[in-house]
């Protein structure tokens, strides 16, 4: 992780072009923003196909960064508002939902072969739920419990007053909650 | 404590972050109701089934992607080059074009080659002297002008005067 000094000589060394300054810029952000269109879309290649345009619109951006702001909240606020914006114009919505890919997610290789299917099993039922939540509410879930940001920063990315933010949260634990809730009468889920 | 009540307070609870005085509440509440106490602990997996989803990494083909977007995007601007390139290639605009030239040539000839010049300076000469023409012809025109205003006026001048006479001999 570099430090906001460096990415800021990183972003200006990006402006003149210089390929390896984008190199730099690429390695440290790729997985985070690959990771929280994923969690987002719940499918890998939407999620890489939204990882590359939100990359194509940081570097058309780039050249009008205002350094008085700080580059990595500016830069997820922009992957969040095309995530949500690519939401909103239906790219996404055929393979959500209903369709959830069923992508095989590597637990940790100290589990014996029944608690990583039981992992394996929560994950999917979390990430199926996930996508059941509307996108505001989806991305305060990303941001908070898979990202581990702050509420200063949810905050800042949002553009939301603090209690706003915490009070989403709230909301959006809890309407998991209750969907979770719903499925183990029905059928039986987390285990 | 009512149920909303209680999930209004769930996420300090969970947090830790509650006040001693609600944290209370929040107790006494959860030994009495048991949907809110499954929530609770509905909410408190969730929260770490979610902390601990395990990161996906980003596959070397979309690496190679992002990196080659500064070389797409200058292609892109390439190709509008070549567009209006190819447009004005266009045999539509081949007689404006070859006017353009023969223009072009015309005017390298007069501020570059030294004939051109001394060219230029005859059209200079030419231009002056028709220039100085309309000159004087507008200085004799405001000649005219004058002597026009001039006989004008002496006229009104001499039928003022031949008026009394003429008075004075209609009345003999």
């Amino acid at each position: 992780m570099v430090s906001s000094v460096e990415l800021e000589e990183i972003v200006k060394n990006c402006q003149l072009g210089r390929p390896e300054a984008w190199t730099q810029l690429v390695s440290n952000f790729a997985g985070r923003i690959f990771n929280m269109a994923f969690r987002f879309t719940g499918n890998r290649e939407e999620a890489e196909d939204l990882t590359q345009e939100v990359f194509v619109k940081l570097w058309t951006s780039l050249p009008a960064f205002d350094f008085q702001k700080n580059f990595t909240p500016w830069f997820l606020t922009l992957a969040k508002n095309h995530f949500i914006d690519a939401y909103r114009k239906d790219k996404m919505r055929k393979s959500l939902r209903e369709d959830f890919e069923e992508h095989r997610l590597s637990g940790s290789s100290q589990d014996n072969p029944e608690t990583a299917f039981l992992k394996e099993e929560n994950y999917q039922i979390i990430q199926k739920q996930l996508l059941k939540l509307s996108p505001e509410m989806r991305m305060v879930i990303i941001l908070r419990d898979i990202q581990d940001k702050s509420y200063e920063e949810i905050s800042e990315i949002l553009s939301l007053p603090l209690g706003t933010v915490k009070s989403r949260v709230n909301r959006a634990r809890l309407q998991l909650a209750n969907n979770l809730q719903a499925i183990r009468y029905k059928h039986g889920g987390l285990t | 404590m009512t149920c909303q009540r209680f999930e209004s307070l769930l996420l300090d609870y969970l947090e830790q972050t509650i006040a001693s005085e609600d944290l209370i509440e929040v107790e006494k509440h959860l030994k009495g109701c048991s949907r809110c106490a499954e929530l609770a602990g509905l909410m408190r997996c969730e929260v770490e089934i979610l902390r601990t989803m395990p990161e996906v990494e980003p596959g070397n083909e979309l690496i190679g992607r992002l990196l080659a977007i500064p070389d797409k995007q200058s292609q892109q601007k390439f190709s509008i080059f070549r567009f209006l390139t190819g447009f004005f290639n266009q045999p539509a605009w081949q007689p404006v074009l070859a006017t353009l030239t023969v223009f072009m040539i015309m005017i390298s000839f007069l501020t570059q080659h030294p004939r051109g010049r001394s060219f230029q300076k005859e059209i200079s000469r030419m231009v002056h002297s028709g220039y100085s023409q309309v000159e004087r012809l507008y200085a004799r025109t405001g000649q005219v002008t004058y002597n026009v205003e001039s006989l004008a006026s002496s006229v009104f001048s001499s039928i003022k005067t031949l008026a009394p006479v003429k008075a004075r001999v209609e009345t003999k």
